[in-house]
């Protein structure tokens, strides 16, 4: 799993691709906690995301929280893999889609 | 049946979904069901690595063993962790949104049958995943 940091001039993008299972999801958390702190406006770019499991939608949950928390933006922009996982767990319309 | 085993830590989870990826790709079994498939087989997996080893334990081992036949695949997984007590294994209510909770949720909506089978040798537990494919 890679994750790269796009400043634009709106939001910062992080680009997110690769497999995100249990052995990714703490580094994921870290990084993406570190990047809410740091930023009004925030999409997490993960069109380039082939696999998800419960794990790394827990992390994107607890970042949706966190957003949430500290009256930050955060979307998200989702590869079919991530979609499909997200309606398994009804959480597509949980989530700001950017 | 195709018989591999692997480490009860989660570095190994990644080579875990490979061999089931690879063994479905083999049977021909078509993209978005290889998918489904992955995802319930590698939540058991971590299931394995978070709860019968406590997070991973790399001296321990998780055996996996696949089999196709008219169109039922079996996958049986061993492990030599912590028993499990299947009466405490309950998905959250979706609705109660909060992390964790899931896995046992995607397993049980993807595979038509869960079991508990007798184990042997050292082996501690034996999780048996069935899908009619």
């Amino acid at each position: 799993m890679d994750i790269r940091e796009e400043n634009t001039d709106s939001k910062l993008i992080a680009h997110i691709e690769g497999e995100i299972d249990l052995e990714k999801t703490d580094d994921l958390r870290e990084k993406i906690s570190v990047i809410i702190d740091n930023h009004k406006s925030i999409e997490l770019n993960l069109t380039k995301v082939t696999y998800i499991d419960s794990s790394g939608v827990a992390v994107l949950i607890e970042s949706n929280q966190k957003a949430q928390e500290l009256d930050k933006e955060l979307t998200l922009n989702l590869s079919e893999a991530v979609l499909s996982v997200l309606k398994m767990a009804k959480l597509e319309s949980f989530f700001k889609m950017a | 049946m195709l018989t591999k085993t692997f480490k009860g830590d989660k570095s190994d989870l990644t080579h875990i979904r490979k061999f089931i990826q690879d063994f479905l790709k083999e049977e021909g079994i078509k993209e978005d069901l290889q998918y489904q498939v992955i995802l319930a087989i590698g939540e058991a997996a971590m299931n394995i690595v978070q709860h019968a080893y406590r997070g991973g334990d790399s001296s321990k081992k998780i055996k996996v063993d696949l089999s196709l036949e008219e169109q039922l695949l079996l996958i049986s997984f061993f492990d030599e962790g912590i028993k499990v007590d299947p009466s405490k294994i309950k998905p959250r209510k979706l609705e109660d949104i909060r992390p964790g909770g899931l896995g046992t949720h995607f397993i049980k909506m993807v595979m038509d049958d869960v079991q508990w089978g007798e184990v042997k040798d050292n082996w501690v537990n034996n999780l048996i995943l069935k899908k009619k494919l």
